[in-house]
């Protein structure tokens, strides 16, 4: 049984990669629920407040970091089709 | 501001184009932003003679059921502003005299016998289909922040005017000794004296705090917008990262199939 090492790593680093991601992202939102919707004044002031200041974001300002990640994906999708093709 | 505005005709055709259009608009009118001056003051003028002709208790029923804070002595002129910028389109607990109210503020022509049912039909004909789907956008995240914020829906209380200005001074110091006596009228007087003077201390602390507070939240906007140009700056990286594993993955495959030949067919099995 041959193993092709370089599809391996690419294997190996997909899988650790989403792993550690799915991970922490789930650590880090569960935090924040603890945090924010516990039964208290305080934490109903922060609720509120964490939400007026996601209302007030203006994307706008943000427009060339969204452009690039948006190139970034298309490009990356793009390469990932070509795999097909080769 | 307002009583300028709320001047004679001869005073309102002094107005400029910018405060004329302007105060059109306060008033409910929809007007384009090229409508010459003399259309603009015959409709504002037609918008008064409205006024003139419309019950003010029908307008004090329908800032009422909109919930409006106005004070009960409110000029008719401040309701119909205040009714102008009314969106809603639920007209439960709204009476007939202020729905056809509401309605001829509205521009739509309805008369006092028309049942309840056929006007509700024509404000939401009226309704254009852009102000419809904002109307709908803002309902669905209001639904969604108060679900968020609140939890349930908290019952609304009785409505209630704002108190009147009654602009009234403290009572004068002979009407006071006239009253209450020497000392008395003189302690009332310095009570007054010195109940101006905790209130203007007052308010100036809470200017102040309100000053600090705004400044705060300038702070943390700030902090947030660098914050979230720190996490987009994280993605970017990590999705050129990505792409180069794919274009080395891809070079790779490419080299790989050049490098290694097609196999020949298998030869035939053959029969034992």
């Amino acid at each position: 049984m041959s193993i092709d090492l370089f599809y391996f790593w690419r294997w190996l680093l997909c899988v650790i990669c989403t792993i550690y991601w799915a991970v922490q992202l789930g650590q880090s939102l569960w935090r924040w629920y603890q945090y924010l919707w516990a039964d208290y004044r305080p934490a109903a002031l922060m609720r509120k407040y964490i939400v007026v200041q996601f209302l007030r974001i203006r994307l706008h300002r943000f427009t060339l970091e969204l452009v690039q990640i948006a190139v970034l994906v298309l490009s990356f999708l793009a390469v990932t089709w070509a795999h097909r093709y080769v | 501001m307002s009583e300028r505005k709320e001047s004679s005709p001869a005073t309102l055709s002094q107005l400029p184009i910018d405060e004329l259009r302007s105060y059109a608009r306060e008033l409910g009118l929809n007007v384009p932003d090229r409508m010459p001056p003399a259309d603009l003051l015959r409709v504002i003028r037609q918008r008064q003679e409205l006024l003139l002709e419309l019950d003010r208790q029908a307008m004090l029923d329908v800032v009422v059921w909109a919930r409006r804070p106005v004070r009960q002595s409110a000029s008719k002129e401040q309701l119909a502003k205040e009714i102008a910028s009314i969106d809603r389109m639920h007209f439960e607990g709204l009476s007939h005299r202020g729905l056809v109210a509401l309605a001829r503020l509205r521009d739509i022509e309805v008369s006092d016998s028309e049942p309840d049912d056929r006007i509700i039909g024509k404000l939401r004909k009226a309704e254009s289909l852009r102000h419809f789907i904002k109307r709908k956008q803002r309902w669905l995240v209001g639904t969604v922040l108060e679900r968020v914020i609140l939890g349930k829906a908290e019952p609304t209380g009785e409505y209630k005017f704002l108190p009147e200005d009654t602009g009234g001074r403290e009572p004068r110091l002979r009407q006071e000794v006239e009253d209450q006596g020497i000392v008395r009228g003189l302690a009332g007087q310095l009570r007054h004296v010195a109940d101006d003077y905790i209130a203007e201390k007052l308010n100036e602390i809470e200017r102040r705090i309100d000053q600090k507070l705004d400044e705060i939240d300038a702070r943390l906007a700030e902090w947030r917008d660098r914050e979230i140009a720190n996490r987009l700056k994280i993605i970017k990286i990590t999705l050129a990262a990505s792409l180069i594993v794919a274009l080395l993955s891809l070079g790779y495959k490419y080299a790989s199939t050049r490098a290694v030949p097609d196999r020949p067919a298998s030869p035939p099995v053959q029969n034992r």
